[in-house]
């Protein structure tokens, strides 16, 4: 308390101070106020604390400086330092706490903005800048409701600011807003905004505070008891025909009520307890196919040889030096059951009579069994018919020979 | 001349992405039925028929020219790997070459179009052979059978000799004797 009194004082002496400055200085005529017939006590308020509730502040009166200068300058004159427990930052109206003997006397207390320190007050508008309507007066009617004991208490109430004000927070107490002047810190929060690319360095926001974090218990004493819900506002009510309301809760809330009622607790798995096994090798399968690549189906007459197929007849002779040189003996067998696969087939299928030359007619049922032949599917009877008639003729070397002699058949 | 092998890999190329499908060294493909494809065909008349048939030959005949290097030095089995590898990319069935004496007789076995489309077989087969070796060929189906076709690949007078022959109730065993003792007397 009695530091408070000493910051009073030195706030006096700087305002006095100031305002001896400002007399000798400024010639700045101030306009006259209305006079009051009747004031007994007059409080200067400043233009921002001028939209004080009714309730909270006597009837309303204007009140004509005494001088040019600010209307603070007759208190100090007048009486030397009278206490004043001034409360500038959280309410727009300071509490003037008038002396005891002589309270009615017209004390004129210049009340700090909203968001000025104690030391601003000294700066507020000069009273030509003060209207009509900035002036109150308090009358003896509202004085005579004042307790006696505890002087002249003018509690304005709390003015909040709306929604959509911009403007800051103030300071609860006289300490806060010197803490906050000490330390430079206004005590808003910094924004969460993206900085834009161009703007430059700007302040980091501060960490989450443990009070953005949700109470578990309160939530939960929430849940237990819907039916205590807070009462919709005016707005709420409006948008209640419509849908549900669409503004998003702040995210700094923790999880909604309909989050919470929809969570289900989720019983352990009552099930045997995990053991570990050595895991099968894994089996090596082959690379998946791409599937841009497909397989082509293999050729049919890959690896396969015609019944009716039968050898040269150059090839008899070799044939049966090699089976004098092995000592094979030689299977006299039918013509349809020589049938011998080899690994691969040559690409190119033709007909073994047509590329040696030797016709159908040569083919007798007594040839011994061969054991590489070149395989083609079954030929139908009228295939054997014109290769009677056709000329022998020397294999070609080149595709293009062969498709010459060809031509040349046409002429 | 022994040449290489056909080798099909990445041949064909299915791009799911884009929705095409594309063979190697050729503009791009449509997956159509066959069976609407020969519909097709039987709406239009002959000469259009064989241009389309032509031309589809001849994509062959390019990308088989292309494989086999020298394709006036290409032996027969090359000739027959990579053209009968480039008409099964197509899905026209497979190629296999038969010679009876001097004639060439080319037989594709599992084509798609089944009788009906033997004369396309015929004319893609000229578009392939007047493409990879610069030859201007006919080619007439001989027989055929359940799965396989005959074509004798001679000249457009031969051809045309032999399709008569064949029309007038002549095998076709014996239209190739008569055409090679006719070209042994120097008639043709």
């Amino acid at each position: 308390m009695e530091t408070r009194i000493q910051r009073l004082e030195a706030l006096l002496q700087r305002v006095r101070r100031r305002a001896s400055e400002a007399r000798g200085s400024a010639a700045v005529p101030h306009e006259p106020l209305k006079a009051v017939p009747a004031p007994a006590t007059f409080l200067g308020f400043a233009p921002a604390a001028a939209k004080a509730p009714p309730e909270a502040a006597p009837p309303v009166a204007f009140a004509p400086p005494p001088a040019p200068p600010a209307p603070i300058a007759p208190v100090e004159e007048a009486r030397p330092v009278p206490p004043v427990a001034a409360r500038p930052a959280p309410q727009p109206v300071a509490p003037v706490q008038a002396p005891e003997s002589d309270w009615p006397e017209p004390v004129a207390v210049a009340a700090p903005l909203a968001q000025a320190s104690e030391l601003e007050v000294v700066d507020t508008p000069p009273p030509e800048a003060l209207g009509e309507e900035d002036l109150l007066e308090i009358s003896s009617d509202m004085l005579e409701s004042i307790p006696p004991s505890g002087g002249v208490q003018v509690q304005e109430r709390e003015e909040e600011p709306p929604a959509s004000s911009q403007r800051p927070r103030a300071a609860h107490s006289l300490e806060d807003e010197l803490a906050a002047d000490m330390t430079g810190d206004d005590g808003r929060e910094v924004p969460f905004k993206t900085p834009p690319p161009e703007s430059g360095p700007q302040a980091a926001p501060p960490p989450m505070a443990s009070a953005n974090v949700p109470d578990m218990h309160l939530l939960e004493d929430e849940l237990m008891q819907p039916a205590q819900a807070a009462p919709m506002s005016s707005f709420d009510s409006l948008e209640q025909p419509f849908g549900p309301p669409s503004r998003p809760a702040p995210p700094a809330s923790g999880p909604t009520l309909e989050q919470l009622g929809q969570t289900i607790d989720l019983e352990e798995a009552a099930g045997p307890a995990l053991e570990l096994d050595r895991t099968a090798p894994p089996v090596s399968s082959p690379p998946p196919p791409d599937e841009l690549e497909v397989p082509l189906p293999a050729r049919e007459s890959a690896g396969k040889y015609d019944e009716s197929l039968v050898p040269p007849p150059e090839a008899r002779e070799e044939l049966g030096a090699h089976q004098q040189r092995f000592g094979e003996a030689v299977i006299e067998a039918p013509l349809a059951a020589q049938i011998v696969s080899v690994p691969a087939a040559p690409p190119l299928a033709t007909m073994p009579a047509a590329r040696e030359g030797a016709g159908f007619a040569d083919v007798s049922e007594s040839a011994p069994l061969l054991r590489e032949l070149v395989a083609r599917p079954a030929v139908s009877a009228d295939v054997l018919a014109p290769s009677v008639g056709l000329a022998a003729s020397a294999r070609p070397s080149t595709f293009l020979e062969l498709l010459d002699s060809s031509i040349a058949l046409g002429g | 001349m022994a040449s290489l092998p056909f080798d099909p890999s990445h041949a064909v190329r299915f791009d799911f992405a884009r929705g095409q499908i594309a063979v190697q060294g050729s503009s791009d493909r449509v997956l159509i039925p066959a069976d609407a494809l020969i519909a097709l065909c039987a709406g239009v008349d002959a000469e259009s028929r064989k241009d389309f048939a032509r031309r589809l030959g001849t994509e062959a005949g390019r990308r088989a020219a292309l494989r086999l290097g020298d394709a006036m030095g290409a032996g027969i089995d090359g000739v027959v790997e990579h053209l009968g590898g480039d008409l099964a990319l197509m899905g026209l069935g497979s190629l296999e070459l038969e010679r009876w004496g001097r004639a060439l007789v080319l037989a594709i076995s599992g084509s798609p179009f089944g009788q009906g489309g033997d004369e396309l077989l015929a004319a893609v087969l000229e578009g392939a052979i007047q493409r990879a070796f610069a030859r201007d060929v006919g080619v007439v189906r001989l027989a055929r059978d359940d799965a396989r076709a005959r074509f004798l690949v001679t000249s457009r007078n031969g051809a045309d000799d032999v399709r008569t022959w064949l029309e007038s109730g002549t095998s076709w065993g014996e239209a190739l004797a008569r055409l090679d003792s006719r070209a042994g007397r120097g008639e043709a």
